[in-house]
């Protein structure tokens, strides 16, 4: 559990999460609650999005999620204050992604378990304005989680970590363990595939 | 090294865009403010693995027993502590009797019936009889005479927070309540699977197909291995057992009349 080393300084990708407040980080590690409860407000929602579009499923992304921030809170003390928490909490987060890949449960529940809108329950048409639209919204968000649901792991990381969370390939590399080009051409397969999942869908 | 791309083709820039353009996913606001609490105070770091308490070297299988014996207590405390609430009995109109997981339960000795509900049973309503069950605060689930069902598990607090029935034939009715929120709820019939998030609804497993009726919210029936549909607030759809949709009609006047009582019975019952 390492934050990886990209060999560049932090915060000069053109997407990512913003960073963290570095005064605060010595007190984070210090484990002080008002920097931890800053820390969590400043990355939950950001680690929970990331990890329920990696699985296409909230239950679980909740699990997972919170499994993240134990791991997180169990090595504090790793943190360096002069460097940006944001690359360690997206390697923690797609590890436990991808340990939930490898079991054998989610192989077998995957295939039922989309994400089934997004922001929140589905509204209720009685109380909500215009609820027709946010069902069709709702209806072609999902129809594209699921589209990135039939990815193969490693294409879905890929894409999601590219286009969704706006990284750079190169930390997209650093970040999956594989070099530039490897990261390049899964981006590219899993674009090609999306786009043909979705012709339907969008066109 | 640079980050540009091979010229994409229209559909490609289309996915890419519809991929960016996709909303963040939010979580439970219930779950979010206790893993907050725990992170803030510290205590996520109790729960989830318990500390292996450090043994002196010569008895190293003193570790292992302290590890194994935390092992089990984890094993039995936190499925305990996730349990939810348990199924209770609201009523049973008509003569009866119900099948419960095989066992038949006569209508006179109903008081016997909630100690078998239990996630999965299997539970048979006979003609002309209905049974009515209530998962406090969560939902209250209808079954009409000569409905065969399953009772979905009760949610867990932290995690099993999907709610599944099977409906073999027969109908079943739902309405869910406060304590909902951020639980899954699906009904499957052997033509698809009917998900939802909060709302009023019913599902009839018939010779002709599966018809989905909903009074509030909305459902998204999915036909096993094919893309789904959203029905809509006030109208119900079947669809057909070769796995064809059926066009959406308005609901029948007497599926509004039941699920309306079933959604005011619902109100009292989970004090919404």
């Amino acid at each position: 559990l390492t934050a990886p080393d990209s060999g560049r300084p932090a915060g000069v990708d053109r997407g990512g999460w913003p960073p963290f407040p570095r005064e605060l980080l010595e007190r984070v590690r210090r484990r002080e609650p008002e920097a931890l409860d800053s820390f969590f407000e400043h990355y939950f929602d950001r680690v929970f999005a990331l990890v329920a579009r990696l699985l296409g499923d909230r239950t679980r992304a909740e699990d997972v999620t919170q499994e993240v921030f134990l791991n997180v809170h169990r090595h504090l003390e790793r943190l360096d204050p002069a460097r940006d928490p944001a690359p360690w909490l997206y390697t923690v987060a797609t590890n436990a992604c991808r340990d939930v890949w490898r079991s054998g449960a989610f192989k077998l529940e995957r295939r039922s378990v989309p994400v089934e809108d997004e922001g929140g329950p589905l509204p209720l048409a009685s109380s909500t304005p215009g609820p027709e639209r946010e069902l069709l919204t709702a209806e072609r968000a999902r129809r594209v989680q699921e589209a990135i649901d039939r990815l193969p792991p490693e294409q879905r990381e890929a894409v999601l970590l590219h286009d969704y969370e706006g990284l750079d390939h190169q930390r997209v590399a650093d970040l999956t363990g594989v070099n530039h080009a490897a990261a390049r051409k899964r981006y590219s397969r899993a674009l090609r595939a999306l786009a043909a999942s979705l012709k339907d869908v969008l066109g | 090294m640079t980050d540009g791309h091979d010229e994409l083709t229209r559909d490609e820039i289309r996915a890419r865009e519809a991929l960016r353009s996709l909303p963040a996913p939010t979580a439970d606001p219930a779950f979010r403010a206790r893993l907050k609490g725990d992170f803030v105070r510290g205590t996520i770091a109790e729960a989830p693995a318990p500390r292996v308490l450090e043994l002196p070297r010569r008895w190293p299988w003193l570790g292992w027993a302290a590890g194994a014996a935390a092992a089990a207590a984890a094993l039995v405390l936190v499925p305990l502590l996730n349990s939810g609430p348990r199924w209770q009995v609201m009523g049973l109109e008509g003569p009866g009797p119900v099948r419960v997981g095989g066992r038949e339960i006569a209508a006179d000795a109903i008081a016997g019936l909630p100690a078998r509900l239990r996630a999965s049973v299997w539970i048979e309503v006979s003609a002309g009889s209905q049974l009515d069950l209530v998962l406090p605060g969560v939902a209250v689930m209808q079954i009409t005479g000569g409905t065969t069902a399953t009772l979905p598990a009760s949610p867990g607090r932290w995690y099993g927070r999907l709610m599944e029935s099977s409906l073999e034939r027969g109908e079943v009715r739902f309405s869910t309540g406060p304590a909902f929120e951020g639980v899954r709820l699906a009904v499957v019939t052997r033509e698809a699977r009917a998900e939802v998030v909060g709302t009023t609804f019913a599902v009839v497993s018939d010779s002709i197909g599966s018809c989905t009726c909903v009074f509030e919210g909305a459902v998204r029936l999915v036909p096993h291995g094919a893309a789904g549909e959203v029905i809509r607030e006030g109208t119900h759809r079947y669809l057909l057992r070769g796995g064809a949709f059926a066009r959406a009609e308005p609901l029948p006047p007497m599926e509004v009349m039941k699920l309306g009582m079933l959604r005011d019975q619902a109100d009292s019952t989970l004090q919404r």
